[in-house]
């Protein structure tokens, strides 16, 4: 007990020390913050397989000499780009993969042309998700692919899945995947349809410009920003810490425009409607019911997303016909359930254990 | 002892901001889930969108009146260039085709590919 006391004044002396090194490293590194050049993301090798305007199709460059019978295909979400799953070196999901012996290609998507303002889910789901399957099937020279779709691009995969039941899908993976709309409480509010006139905004924007989706996504939770910019302060000290901050607002910021006619379709066939949950979906005169899917299937979903909550997600699992299927919740939120320090222990190993016994 | 809250000086401070995150979040959230918040946001995004229709629709005369090409006019050459891009594309793959190099990506070097006979761990074990 006596030695408590000179331990603790210890103890404090080195923590105002501590933070005194600290202090100074803030300044320096601060400044030089400033001038730092963007950070380099989606850096693992890769060949350009396809391109059709906003839709482009990548395949990785194997890092193994024996690799998984069956491709897999990620289809991103619409509404940001790819490289949340290739951020660098050691934080990317797309190299542990590629490492862990699976063939990747990755569908992405750029900022839709002027000219593509009239893209609908039937452009996605009945050409672009296809036409990339038979480019994979060419390319690799196997009949099956696994598809794995991130937030909205699960959707599309969905109803890809919904519309092709006897395709040549050997499994689909959903990340974060929302399918009752009407558990996305805050967007059926922005959208409610007795204010919010789409067919006027649409009809005068053409794409809809991605400031506003930015916009959308940051007022889910308006004060993380703000806090965000002070625990980078906090931590300028700490290259590492910067590096990831960097890389994953970087790619935050990066949120791409949305086809005119596509956002309008969400708008009044998802959000308004609820028909894909509703199973009263029809994509180019085909039904979507999701009960259709009888693959294998997981759906890894996370239990602190902000943006498509759980209940949102959870029918997916439920509705689905297949025998085989799986739910996960995991700790985290939207983005860190795929990239980041969490993501690369719980999501990426359970990920690999479940692909690995399906891809041969 | 030495508590947690000794080992770093920062520890209180940090959970204020925390707090303060998560309270700040939550009242944004409850002000935004009321359906006046939908009417007024709409009723301002109306009206921005009404200010630069017309905007827009001056700006377009005054374009024409300087014999200038309007950006309707730029998207419409920007589709007929994307329409020969196209074309050039589907030629290329043509020519692939008839010289028998179908299938090589676009950009990049063509790699040779590896066998497709993995296993998963436990599997390969028991295979040997």
């Amino acid at each position: 007990m006596r030695a408590s006391g000179p331990r603790a004044a210890s103890s404090i002396f080195d923590n105002v020390r501590g933070e005194a090194e600290r202090a100074i490293q803030r300044n320096i590194k601060g400044v030089e913050y400033l001038y730092l050049p963007k950070p380099m993301v989606g850096m693992t090798p890769k060949d350009v397989l396809d391109v059709r305007g906003t839709m482009n199709l990548y395949h990785y460059r194997p890092m193994v000499d024996e690799v998984y019978r069956v491709p897999i295909l990620f289809v991103m979400a619409t509404t940001n780009r790819g490289y949340i799953l290739d951020l660098a070196p050691g934080q990317s999901l797309i190299e542990f993969l590629l490492k862990r012996g699976y063939d990747i290609y990755v569908l992405d998507w750029g900022p839709p042309r002027p000219d593509e303002k009239g893209l609908q889910f039937e452009d996605y789901t009945l050409d672009f998700i296809p036409n990339c399957v038979q480019r994979i099937r060419e390319d690799s020279g196997e009949a099956d692919v696994t598809i794995i779709g991130y937030c909205f691009g699960g959707v599309l995969s969905v109803i890809y899945s919904a519309i092709h039941a006897d395709g040549p899908m050997k499994n689909l993976v959903c990340f974060t995947t929302p399918i009752d709309f009407r558990e996305m409480k805050l967007f059926q509010n922005w959208s409610n349809e007795k204010h919010f006139d789409v067919d006027r905004l649409v009809d005068s924007v053409g794409n809809v410009p991605s400031e506003m989706i930015f916009t959308s996504f940051e007022m889910l939770r308006p004060a993380s920003r703000i806090v965000g910019q002070i625990q980078l302060w906090e931590n300028i000290w700490n290259d590492e810490y910067v590096k990831s901050f960097r890389s994953f607002e970087r790619w935050a910021q990066d949120t791409l425009p949305l086809a005119g006619e596509y956002f309008r379709q969400t708008t009044k066939e998802l959000m308004w409607a609820n028909r894909l949950y509703n199973d009263t979906l029809v994509v180019g005169g085909r039904e979507v019911r999701i009960s259709n899917i009888v693959k294998p299937i997981l759906h890894a979903v996370a239990e602190h997303d902000h943006i498509v909550p759980y209940d949102a997600a959870k029918p997916l699992i439920a509705k689905v016909g297949s025998t085989d299927k799986e739910e996960i919740v995991l700790k985290g939120g939207h983005i860190s359930l795929v990239a980041g320090a969490n993501a690369a222990k719980r999501l990426w190993p359970k990920l690999d254990s479940w692909l690995g016994v399906r891809s041969v | 002892l030495t508590t947690k809250e000794e080992g770093d000086a920062f520890a209180l401070w940090r959970q204020m901001l925390s707090a303060w995150e998560t309270n700040v979040n939550r009242l944004a959230n409850q002000s935004m889930a009321a359906e006046e918040f939908s009417r007024a946001m709409h009723r301002v995004g109306g009206a921005t969108l009404g200010a630069r229709e017309a905007f827009e629709t001056a700006t377009q005369r005054f374009l024409a009146a300087i014999n200038l090409p309007s950006r309707q006019d730029m998207t419409g050459i920007d589709e007929r260039l994307q329409c020969i891009e196209a074309q050039l594309a589907r030629l290329t793959q043509l020519v692939e085709r008839m010289a028998g190099t179908e299938g090589a990506p676009l950009a990049g070097p063509t790699t040779q590919k590896p066998k497709r006979t993995r296993r998963p761990p436990g599997e390969e074990q028991d295979v040997k």
